[in-house]
């Protein structure tokens, strides 16, 4: 169960930068008066990740904490608090792509030139393979454990385009429901079927021209 | 591959099975593009391992998805976007205190 702040010093008291042993296990692990020091860094980097702008990543950032020492109450200690204000950070970079979809929808080119470079560059005009893939997922397990091909991975996420790369980033890293992503990213199913396929396939197209064991055959 | 090829493959491109395929992820195909990607993968040996591929890096996404909050702080050090500006914590500590001055002395819940 949470920890009551009624126990111990008030907050405010305690200098802001002490660093407290346990940060992570310990009893003091709801006492957001360390929150800055032991999850800014992590909070902001996941924010950054998502949305690529500094600023707003900081705004975020800093609502994040304000509303979680707001709601404090609702923390439960079988989450770690770093999941527990990721979770919140996640649903204020939801509700941001929310507000801004309208903007979005007119200012992020959405995989403008996609559809001539990497789908129709792979099929001939009958829409059949232009090339012979070659075999490189056929021990799924085995790849799973090399940490350089999910780094790979990593990078090739960075490189889709923008409004392909947040459709696939709530469908498979925030589970989101499609009919969620829609509305938050202000877009018809089958456009986001499309967003879908082109994250996928140019997620193929990446891994297999960067991961260097996959020989042509 | 020539168009002959493709009107074997009953009627089903490449593409569109890539498309099926991707679809089929999100949602429930229906009984007729069940059957039309069904007989294409069958006869398609580059779609089998299209689809092999795109299943493999569905996983690698849960996997990385996973991983994303258990990262320790040293080990994220360094990675893109760096670290948050020396104002952005100032800004964040000083709003941070303020609202728990006002906050501590109020009874839980
Ligand atoms: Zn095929």
């Amino acid at each position: 169960m949470t920890a009551r702040p009624g126990n111990g010093p008030p907050f405010a008291q305690r200098p802001m930068t002490t660093k407290r042993e346990n940060s992570k296990t310990g009893v003091a692990a709801e006492d957001p008066a360390g929150w800055l020091d032991d999850h800014g860094a992590i909070l902001f980097q996941f924010a950054f990740g998502r949305l690529k702008n500094r600023e707003l990543a900081e705004d975020l950032v800093q609502e994040t904490m304000l509303s979680a020492v707001r709601s404090l109450s609702s923390f439960r200690a079988d989450s770690s608090i770093r999941t527990w204000l990721i979770g919140i950070l996640k649903n204020k970079i939801i509700d941001h792509l929310r507000q801004t979809r309208r903007a979005a929808a007119l200012g992020i080119a959405d995989a403008d030139g996609f559809e001539e470079t990497v789908l129709q560059r792979d099929f001939n005009r009958y829409g059949i393979w232009n090339r012979f893939l070659s075999n490189w997922a056929a021990n799924p397990e085995e790849l799973l454990e090399h940490d350089q091909l999910l780094a790979i991975f990593k990078e090739c996420l960075e490189g889709l385009p923008e409004k392909a790369r947040q459709a696939y980033l709530l469908k498979n890293f925030d589970a989101q429901e499609s009919d969620e992503i829609c509305n938050i990213l202000g877009i018809t199913t089958s456009h986001l079927w499309v967003l879908l396929h082109r994250a996928r396939h140019g997620l193929r197209d990446c891994i297999e021209k960067r991961w260097s064991p996959i020989e042509d055959e | 591959m020539t168009s002959k090829l493709h009107t074997f493959l009953s009627a089903l491109s490449c593409e569109q099975y890539t498309r099926l395929l991707s679809r089929s992820l999100d949602s429930k195909l229906s009984f007729s593009e069940r059957l039309s990607f069904y007989t294409h993968h069958i006869l398609c040996v580059v779609c089998r391992r299209y689809r092999r591929q795109i299943l493999l890096i569905e996983r690698m996404a849960q996997k990385v998805a996973g991983a994303d909050y258990a990262k320790d702080k040293q080990e994220r050090a360094g990675s893109a976007g760096g670290e948050l500006s020396a104002e952005a914590r100032e800004r964040i500590e000083s709003e941070l205190s303020r609202e728990l001055a006002t906050r501590c002395n109020k009874p839980n819940g």
